[in-house]
């Protein structure tokens, strides 16, 4: 695949090799592991060999512990430690990253960068997007997830650990270090094994992830006018309540402006 | 004497009340029920877990709309996160934030569920209900030129290829086409259960409690004693300690597909397959990217479907339509991540969203999702992915593809986690080769069906052809739960019609007690 170079290859053939492993030792049931993150089981069982247990005592202290980060001022945590905030915010920076690390040029495990019409006007004359950090999408994450049942809280910090786990990452055939200490090639390295892993629950792992940083940068309104979105139709809106009568009367407008197009060809430019 | 809707604020403390019928959820479902029963001269008690909003309240912004008006603040998914459910809850349910398509149930359905399940519905049946809905509801064909861009570019494709497609039907009065059905409508258009039946009943005496959570119901032998609310605080939606209690003649179970099988479930009633039979009509995506803008954030976000592959041999049909390219659904649905990510959403003002979507429940080798119970009480969704769910997506991003390409566009992509790039007609062999199961690629469902199946055999069904429930004689479901398939098409005109017509015969049932 053009998107995919050898470096994705080399990381899946890795990934299947530890899914072979605690599949046949383990008779770890892949039907069963991804119905549910909770298993902290997968961790303790992937660790339970005499081998692993070796190679943990090879990892010095402080690599094995997640690397801090503050939120900003102003942010109290509701819903993460400092320690689950800080992975979170590193997943965010990798999963919104706007490029891809030099080492990785022709092979990015998030896939290839390009835009078949990067070259349109509009495009072009679209503002750089806010960073991730800027808007501290993991602390409006904590936000989100503070409401959250005792199930659901509980299966998500539990993937927060053993993403940022140095022996998970050692096993999986990555760094024998916490995902928060790992450079930027590494760390879109181990999103991308996760994504693509053999073993069900590492994708819901990954896609959980995902699709919160997704989800909460791009329904922030600062991102807007970076994706082209010139947002609601406020006025418009306005316009149109005050000018309805009685609900259900014909509006004064019936289109709003920025939608003149009705067709592709009549687009506007 | 008229009645109320009464948020969860309204409740001064803990209550009891005895009407004649109380119904359990308010979605097109719950609504028309209650609207049917209380026009008859019964007293009625409508209990709904969500919020009232109208239409100021709605900011058109996807941060506030998901967690306010869908189920599990916007997150539902099956338990593996492999199916994202779009499901709506709020005083009018689903039709809240649906996106207005409007299909009568085709005739071979209702046969279907006859010739399998013992249906007491035939065709014909349900041809009155339809029309009066399609009457109280604004239901009418959208014109070609009232169609957006994102939605022309799946009727020129297929048209471009002699496949069949057509414009929609939509239930509006004074549509803006600005866009935010899914976010609930900012100027009252679209007529959702909130603005037509709800109001009927409530006119014609019913009281509505929303922020209510049905937690259980209290069932002694083969009797409903009385259904078990819990009243939420509405901005938090955490439960206050207030307590409902409804004490009904007859209780009717409308929690829609997922909520109304689970409180079957809370309540012990296992009888039957309780749960299990849920259809998704799972949906697969591709967005197409052109040169020019397609802005598919703003316009109906349907207004046009092509059934060309719904009756295929070769594995279960679909049926595309377009889906409205907001920010925040898109960024989730895009495969990738990084700067292919980032890349592919810098261009999404130049993006047409088409998507294929899966008649499950047509052959007698599916067993479709099951609802069991997660810890907190919800419904826990599996739904797991065969070869025939894997024929059948391959098939429909690959016709998406191809309309997309004889459209013009520059680009198609997958959402496979690891996107597929379609430039030429070549490169659809690429789908053929990348792996699908749970996670691979983005599903989706946005219509749920079955979980509490109405049939003849109690072995096979929860609720007999009439939509009462075979053990326990007071209580009927009547909501899209007790379709025995999916539909092939979009499903809220179906809901409204059988539960119309099961409000009749829960009415004949009381009246002849």
């Amino acid at each position: 695949m053009a998107n995919e170079g050898a470096g994705g290859e080399r990381n899946h053939g890795r990934d299947e090799s530890l899914a072979g492993r605690s599949a046949k030792s383990r008779g770890l049931d892949a039907a069963r592991g991804e119905t549910e993150l909770s298993r902290r089981s997968l961790f303790k069982k992937t660790l339970g060999g005499a081998l692993l247990l070796t190679a943990a005592g090879a990892v010095p202290l402080a690599l094995r512990r997640t690397q801090l980060r503050e939120p900003p001022a102003g942010r109290t945590l509701r819903f993460f430690t400092l320690a689950e905030y800080s992975i979170v915010a590193a997943v965010a920076e990798r999963v919104l990253a706007e490029s891809v690390p030099p080492e990785l040029e022709g092979h990015a495990p998030g896939g290839a960068p390009d835009l078949p019409a990067a070259s349109a006007a509009d495009i072009a004359s679209q503002p750089a997007a806010p960073a991730p950090a800027s808007l501290d999408v993991a602390g409006r994450i904590d936000a989100f997830l503070a409401p959250s049942d005792p199930a659901t809280a509980r299966d998500f910090k539990q993937l927060l650990a053993l993403f940022d786990n140095a022996l998970f990452s050692l096993v999986s055939g990555g760094p024998a270090r916490p995902f928060t200490q790992m450079s930027p090639a590494q760390q879109d390295e181990q999103l991308g094994r996760w994504a693509r892993s053999r073993l069900p629950m590492l994708r819901t792992g990954y896609q959980a992830m995902k699709r919160l940083c997704a989800a909460i940068y791009f329904s922030a309104p600062e991102t807007y006018a970076s994706v082209g979105y010139p947002g609601p139709p406020y006025e418009l809106v306005r316009a149109v309540n005050a000018a309805m009568a009685p609900a259900g009367a014909a509006p004064a407008n019936p289109r709003p402006a920025q939608s003149g197009a009705t067709s592709v060809s009549g687009a506007h430019r | 004497m008229s009645g109320a809707i009464l948020p969860g604020d309204q409740v001064a403390g803990n209550l009891t009340l005895r009407p004649d019928v109380c119904v359990v959820g308010s979605g097109p479902g719950g609504a028309m029920v209650a609207s049917r029963l209380a026009r008859a001269g019964l007293s009625v008690v409508v209990l709904e877990e969500g919020g009232y909003f109208t239409k100021d309240a709605f900011d058109m912004q996807e941060s506030t709309a998901y967690p306010r008006l869908y189920q599990d603040r916007g997150n539902r998914a099956t338990a593996d996160l492999s199916i994202s459910v779009l499901q709506g809850r709020a005083v009018g349910g689903g039709s809240v934030v649906n996106w207005t398509t409007s299909f009568r149930t085709p005739d071979h359905v209702v046969k279907h569920w006859q010739q399998k399940e013992g249906g007491a519905i035939g065709p014909k049946d349900l041809t009155p209900h339809f029309e009066e809905i399609e009457s109280r509801l604004g239901i009418n064909q959208v014109e070609l030129d009232d169609v957006n861009a994102n939605n022309r570019t799946l009727y020129d494709g297929c048209k471009k290829l002699g496949w069949q497609v057509d414009t929609i039907k939509r239930n509006v009065r004074g549509c803006l086409k600005s866009g935010y059905c899914g976010m609930g409508c900012p100027v009252g258009a679209k007529q959702s259960a909130a603005l037509t039946y709800l109001p009927d009943a409530v006119a014609a005496g019913a009281n509505l409690y929303a922020n209510c959570r049905v937690q259980e119901l209290e069932v002694k032998g083969d009797r409903v004693v009385a259904a078990i609310g819990v009243i939420l605080d509405p901005l938090t939606q955490q439960p206050t300690g207030k307590l409902v209690r409804v004490e009904a003649r007859a209780t009717v179970v409308s929690g829609g597909a997922l909520n109304s099988p689970a409180l079957l479930l809370r309540s012990g009633l296992t009888q039957g397959p309780v749960g299990r039979f849920t259809w998704l009509h799972p949906v697969v995506a591709v967005s197409a990217a052109y040169r020019d803008r397609i802005e598919g954030f703003y316009g109906a976000p349907q207004s046009v479907a092509s059934h060309q592959f719904a009756q295929r041999t070769e594995g279960a049909g679909f049926f595309m339509e377009a889906a409205p390219v907001h920010p925040m659904l898109s960024g989730i649905a895009l495969g990738g991540f990084g700067a292919r990510l980032r890349g592919n959403m810098r261009g999404l003002a130049h993006v047409a969203t088409t998507i294929a979507l899966m008649i499950d429940g047509f052959d007698e080798s599916e067993s479709g999702g099951t609802v069991t119970l997660r810890p907190d009480g919800g419904p826990k969704l599996d739904y797991p992915q065969d070869e025939r769910h894997h024929e059948t997506f391959r098939a429909g991003m690959k016709a998406m593809a191809r309309l997309q390409l004889a459209n013009g566009a520059l680009e198609v992509d997958t959402l496979h986690t690891r996107s597929l790039r379609i430039t030429k007609e070549s490169d659809l062999a690429q789908i053929d080769s990348e792996p699908l199961g749970p996670n691979r690629c983005a599903v989706f469902t946005a219509h749920q069906m079955g979980g509490c199946r109405m049939g003849a055999d109690p072995k096979r069904s929860v609720v007999d052809p009439h939509l009462r429930h075979h053990s326990v004689h007071n209580l009927w479901v009547i909501d899209g739960s007790v379709f025995p398939t999916s539909l092939g098409v979009n499903p809220m005109e179906s809901i409204y019609g059988v539960s119309s017509w099961g409000a009749a015969q829960l009415l004949a049932a009381l009246k002849s007690s």
